[in-house]
C-alpha cells in the first residue's frame, strides 16, 4: 500500500510563484524517501502539501489513501511532523512541551506520561527535559522535535531538514535514530539538503528543482542511471593532462573530467563491462609517467543528484534558446512573406 | 550508546494505542487548546493590568456611591458606559490578536499536530470570550450588588441589574466574536485591530446618539438606567437578544469558513 500519493500536484502562490509544478510520486509503506533539492525547490511546500496545511492549485494528496485536505485532523494525527524551524514555544521546558503536544493529540494521561519517559530516552533528553526550551543546543532541540513528533506513535513521519545545524555527533545521533524508526517500520518523508544523510537512510528518492520533479525512485537506480560506467582517479604527476589528450584522441568514447589538481573523472560510453577501456587509460597513464593512487566508483547520492540537476538546467537552458531560435524564425517568416494585406 | 536508542526507539514505538475516536480526540484537542489559551490570556500583562485597574475603578466606586446624592441607576449606568468604552478596547485587542499574532507558526505547531481548524478556532471563541466576560463579570457583578445595598438613593431592581449585566454580557461577547472574526481575515494584528476598532466605536457612538433624549450627560445615558430600575418591555429585550444573538451565531460559520478556505 502507498502511503502517500500525489498526482500532477500543483501549487502556485499568490504572488505567481510556481512553487510545484505538475509532481506525481507514491511512497510505499515502511520505506524512507529523500525529498532532495536546492533551496527554493519546493520540498517545503510539498511537504505543506502532504500534511494538507495548504490547499493545491491543481492535483491531489492522498494520504493512507484518504484525500489529504485543511479539514483532515484525523489523518494529521497519524502523521508525526518535524518542521525545519522547530516552531516552539521559547519560555516552556521540554517535557511541558512534549505533554502539551501529546494532550492535543488527546493521548490519555496515563499514557502521556510513559510515552515522554520512553521518548525523552530515546532521543537523550532525560536530563535536559526541565530545561527551558530557549537554552537547549540546536541539537537538543532537533531531537525534541523528534520525540514531539513521535508522541503520537505516528505510521508516516515527517522531516523537515533534520540534520541541519547540528554538530557531526548529533547529525550522526539523528541518522542512527532515523535508521531505528525504519526498523521500527515506520514509513517516513526525509525533505533534505545534505545529501550524505539521505544516501545513507534513504530508500527512495524525489528530486525536485524549481517546483519540478526531475527524478523519482530508488537512490540506487538514481545513482546507477546518473554515473553508468563512470569513475574517479586520485592521481599525480606532470603528465596527466597529455596523457588525457593522448587518449581522447584515440578513444572518442572515454570523456574526461578535471575534478581538481590530482582527481579526474572519467566516463566510458561502452555499456556493460568497461575494463578494457579503463585498462588503456592506466596504460596511458603508466606510460606518460602519472601514478594512480585510488580508484573510485562514482556512486554517491550527491555526485548523482548534480548531475541531474545540471542536466536540467541544461534541458531549460535549451528549451529557452529553441523558443528563441522558433521565435526568431517565426519572426523571419513574417518579414519574409509579402505584405498582401498592408495595402 | 546507540544500542540504547535503540531499544528506547522501540520502546517508544511499540506503547501507544489508539487515543480513542476521532471525536474524543478533537475534544480532547479542544479542551487541551482551550486550557492553553486561557493560560497564555492570564500570563499576559494587558489582561493584568485591566484586571487590575477595574478592581481599583470598583473599590473606588463603592466608595463614591456611599457618599453619592443621585440614584444608584445613574451611577452604575455611568460605570456600564465607562465599561464598554474601555473595556471594549481590551476586547477588541484580546480577540483581534487571538489567531493573526499565531499565523506565523499556526500551521506547523498546531494544525499539523492532528488538529483541524475548527476546533482550534472553538477553543479561541471559547477562550476569549470566557476570559473576557470573566473579567467583567467577577469585577461588575458584585460592584452592583453593594451598590445596590450601599447607595444613599438606590433605585435599582435586581432583575433590571441582571438584565443589564445579560446586555453587556451580550456585547461583549459578540465582540470577542468579530475580533476573532476580524483575527481570521486580516493576518496583520494592527489592520484588524484598526478596521474593527473604527466599526465599532463608530457603531457604539452612532447608538448612544440614537438613544440620547438630549445632548446632556444624562441624555446620553438613554434608557439604561430604566433598564437598571426593572422597567424594560419584552419587545425591547426579544429585540436586543435577536440582534445580539444573530451574529453569535453566524459569525463562528464565517470564521470557519475562511479558516478553512486559506493556507496555513
Amino acid at each position: 500500500m502507498d502511503v502517500v500519493e500525489i498526482n500532477d500536484l500543483t501549487k502556485i502562490y499568490d504572488n505567481r510563484l510556481v512553487a510545484l509544478n505538475t509532481v506525481s510520486l507514491k511512497l510505499p509503506q515502511g520505506s524512507i524517501m529523500g525529498l532532495i533539492g536546492p533551496n527554493g525547490a519546493g520540498k517545503s511546500t510539498a511537504l505543506m502539501l502532504i500534511l494538507g496545511l495548504q490547499k493545491p492549485t491543481a492535483g491531489s494528496v492522498y494520504v493512507f489513501g484518504q484525500p489529504m485536505a485543511l479539514s483532515s485532523g484525523d489523518l494529521r494525527s497519524r502523521i508525526g511532523f518535524l518542521p525545519q524551524s522547530g516552531a516552539f514555544p521559547p519560555d516552556m521546558s521540554c517535557i511541558t512541551y512534549l505533554d502539551q503536544i501529546g494532550k492535543l493529540f488527546g493521548i490519555p494521561r496515563e499514557l502521556r506520561k510513559k510515552r515522554l519517559s520512553s521518548l525523552l530516552h530515546a532521543t537523550d533528553l532525560l536530563q535536559a527535559s526541565s530545561q527551558r526550551i530557549d537554552h537547549l543546543s540546536s541539537g537538543q532541540r532537533t531531537r525534541l522535535g523528534i520525540a514531539a513528533a513521535l508522541i503520537n506513535d505516528p505510521d508516516l513521519l515527517i522531516l523537515d531538514e533534520p540534520t541541519v545545524g547540528l554538530d557531526p555527533e548529533g547529525r550522526a545521533f539523528t541518522i542512527s535514530l532515523i535508521s531505528e524508526l525504519r526498523r521500527a517500520g515506520k514509513t517516513i518523508i526525509l525533505s533534505t539538503h545534505i545529501l550524505p544523510d539521505a544516501d545513507q537512510v534513504c530508500d527512495y528518492v524525489a528530486v525536485l528543482n524549481q517546483g519540478k520533479l526531475i527524478f523519482s525512485g530508488p537512490v540506487e537506480e538514481m545513482k546507477r542511471i546518473a554515473y553508468l560506467n563512470t569513475v574517479d582517479l586520485t592521481v599525480a604527476g606532470e603528465g596527466i593532462d597529455v596523457a588525457i589528450v593522448a587518449i581522447e584522441a584515440r578513444d572518442p568514447d572515454t570523456h574526461f573530467e578535471r575534478l581538481g589538481a590530482e582527481t579526474v573523472r572519467v566516463a566510458f560510453q561502452q555499456q556493460g563491462d568497461f575494463s578494457e577501456p579503463l585498462a588503456n587509460v592506466l596504460m596511458e597513464f603508466s606510460r606518460c609517467g602519472v601514478t594512480l593512487r585510488a580508484i573510485r566508483q562514482v556512486g554517491e547520492l550527491e555526485d548523482a543528484f548534480l548531475k541531474r540537476l545540471a542536466e536540467d538546467r541544461l534541458r531549460g537552458f535549451s528549451r529557452a534558446i529553441g523558443k528563441q531560435n522558433g521565435l526568431a524564425q517565426i519572426l523571419q517568416t513574417v518579414e519574409a512573406q509579402p505584405q498582401e494585406t498592408s495595402s | 550508546m546507540t544500542t540504547s536508542i535503540n531499544e528506547a526507539v522501540r520502546e517508544a514505538t511499540q506503547t501507544l494505542t489508539p487515543a480513542g475516536t476521532a471525536r474524543k480526540r478533537s475534544f480532547a484537542a479542544f479542551l487541551s487548546l482551550t486550557q492553553y489559551d486561557l493560560s497564555i490570556l492570564w500570563g499576559s500583562w494587558i489582561i493584568r493590568f485591566w484586571f487590575l485597574l477595574t478592581i481599583i475603578g470598583a473599590v473606588s466606586a463603592v466608595l463614591l456611591a456611599r457618599n453619592y446624592s443621585d440614584q444608584t441607576s445613574f451611577f452604575i449606568s455611568w460605570a456600564l458606559v465607562l465599561y464598554s468604552g474601555l473595556g471594549s478596547f481590551v476586547a477588541l485587542i484580546v480577540s483581534t490578536s487571538a489567531i493573526s499574532s499565531e499565523r506565523p507558526f499556526l500551521g506547523v505547531a498546531v494544525i499539523s499536530r492532528g488538529i483541524a481548524p475548527t476546533p482550534y478556532l472553538l477553543a479561541k471563541l471559547f477562550s476569549r470570550s470566557i476570559t473576557i466576560l470573566g473579567m467583567f463579570l467577577i469585577v461588575m457583578v458584585p460592584t452592583m450588588f453593594i451598590v445596590q445595598t450601599q447607595g444613599l438613593t438606590n433605585d435599582m431592581e435586581t432583575s433590571g441589574m441582571l438584565l443589564a449585566l445579560g446586555y453587556w454580557s451580550l456585547m461583549l461577547t459578540v465582540l470577542v466574536f468579530l475580533g476573532i472574526t476580524f483575527s481570521v481575515m486580516f493576518t496583520n494584528t494592527l489592520v484588524g485591530v484598526t478596521v474593527l476598532g473604527v466599526f465599532w466605536y463608530m457603531g457604539l457612538m452612532l447608538l448612544a446618539a440614537a438613544y440620547a433624549g438630549d445632548l446632556t450627560a444624562d441624555g446620553v445615558l438613554g434608557g439604561l438606567p430604566l433598564v437598571l430600575q426593572g422597567e424594560s418591555r419584552l419587545v425591547e429585550i426579544s429585540t436586543i437578544l435577536i440582534i445580539g444573538g444573530i451574529p453569535l451565531l453566524v459569525l463562528p460559520f464565517v470564521a470557519t469558513r475562511i479558516v478553512n478556505s486559506r493556507d496555513m
